[in-house]
């Protein structure tokens, strides 16, 4: 009797779909020993039935063993941009960071004027009383999670001695996760560069409008977003102690960075409900063609993280 | 296990994942490939899937409980897992945890049927 071979089809459709959904660093080991499990399979059925394995046996293995993209689940961690055990230190971090960002901002108004650390700008609170207040602290807020979110979450991934499991935003991409980082990594770092002061453009009413002041345009307010939704559901789990993802939370989240985003884009335009007052005072009127298509560029793709949150979440739910 | 698992099933599947973790480090004391070690926990009644298995090897062997490596010189290559000392050591620590869980889950069962026994005859 031959045993079962490596250049069976179904055996190399099976390995194929495995792939693209392993850890990129792990992936050739954990096929090599899948595949060696699987033609064990195939040789104790072919034993048990007396005869040749044949593609019947390896189908028969391979459905004992599960979908390929359920195995590969198994292999990948859950990742988080703030670990569990590190949220408290992050919330004291991003407090003290919040301390010291509205001080400076509260100086920049009794002076009157902005002030300027290198390419940061500290604005002073705008003239429109306590909504001006609020705008500021607002986007105080989201700018600080933002910077301490990155910071927690590279110092996160050069620690290596942090329990493996729960290190924050740990290296464990299978390819396509890695793919899609780095062009949106490109895509924005490109766009920022070149349309630093006018990053975003909401087209209403056959006009383009950016929404950005020069003291907003440091850092893309799509990154924030999408941190501030990462973190949120870091700190859901954090709180509530799950390691799994549940349906409400990535519904949460996936809802989170959507309205965030579509804030942060001039969504009340776009969709015509009342503009949160003062909001004038962030926007200016452009023209340029290459503004208003970086800015369509960016809103697409924040359109597309956040439609991927939402797939994620009726795949959960059809489980 | 998705979302719509029972309480029970999952409770079982917690279970599971606790004792598996301590039958692999024993098991491995003497070295094994994954699919003969899937054989030997059947057999043990701890049936367990490669989905479940291989994962919890390679964590295991993270935290440097076990070593692997692969064997090339059979008809096919084979990757073999062995305890190591620390592994057999912490094997020890929890097998006297799960024994001393099991008193301690026996006794209470036992209070139990026994106040359900006082409670039927009033």
């Amino acid at each position: 009797m031959t045993t079962a071979s490596t250049d069976s089809p179904v055996l190399r459709a099976y390995l194929g779909r495995l792939r693209p959904h392993l850890p990129l660093r792990t992936s050739r080991d954990i096929l090599m020993e899948l595949e060696s499990d699987i033609l064990d399979r195939v040789d104790a059925l072919a034993e048990r039935d007396g005869r040749d394995p044949d593609d019947e046996m390896f189908r028969h293995a391979l459905e004992e063993i599960g979908e390929p993209e359920v195995v590969a689940q198994s292999y990948v961690r859950e990742r988080y941009l703030v670990a569990p055990e590190a949220y408290r230190t992050f919330l004291l971090a991003t407090a003290m960071v919040f301390g010291v960002h509205i001080v400076l901002v509260g100086i920049a108004t009794a002076l009157g004027h902005a002030l300027h650390f290198g390419p940061v700008g500290i604005a002073p609170v705008g003239p429109h009383g306590l909504v001006s207040v609020l705008a500021s602290a607002i986007h105080a807020v989201l700018l600080d999670i933002g910077i301490t979110a990155v910071a927690f979450g590279v110092a996160g991934a050069l620690n290596r001695n942090v329990r493996p499991g729960t290190r924050s935003f740990a290296v464990q991409a299978t390819p396509r996760q890695a793919g899609g980082r780095a062009l949106l990594a490109v895509l924005a770092i490109v766009v920022m560069t070149v349309f630093r002061d006018s990053l975003f453009v909401v087209v209403s009413e056959g006009r383009a409008y950016p929404l950005a002041t020069a003291w907003t345009a440091e850092v893309m307010p799509l990154i924030t977003a999408a941190m501030v939704g990462a973190v949120v559901k870091d700190g859901l789990y954090a709180i509530l102690g799950e390691r799994k993802t549940t349906l409400g939370i990535d519904a949460i989240h996936g809802a989170a960075v959507v309205a965030l985003t579509l804030y942060l884009l001039g969504g009340d335009a776009l969709l015509e409900v009342p503009a949160v007052p003062g909001i004038e005072m962030f926007r200016a009127p452009v023209s340029s063609f290459f503004e208003q298509l970086g800015s369509l560029v960016l809103a697409a793709i924040a359109l597309l993280a956040a439609m991927k949150t939402m797939r994620r979440c009726v795949r959960l739910a059809q489980l | 296990m998705g979302l719509a698992a029972s309480f029970p099933e999952r409770a079982h599947a917690e279970i599971k994942r606790g004792v598996l973790q301590v039958a692999v480090l024993s098991l491995l004391r003497q070295p094994t490939y994954g699919y003969d070690l899937l054989k030997r926990l059947d057999a043990c009644d701890l049936p367990t899937e490669e989905g479940t298995l291989y994962p919890v090897l390679r964590r295991l062997q993270g935290e440097g409980l076990l070593t692997s490596e692969w064997d090339t010189s059979g008809s096919r290559p084979r990757k073999y897992y062995r305890t190591t000392d620390e592994g057999v050591a912490v094997m020890q620590q929890l097998a006297a945890e799960w024994s001393r869980v099991h008193a301690a889950l026996e006794a209470v069962l036992g209070e139990a049927d026994g106040n359900d026994d006082d409670s039927e005859h009033g």
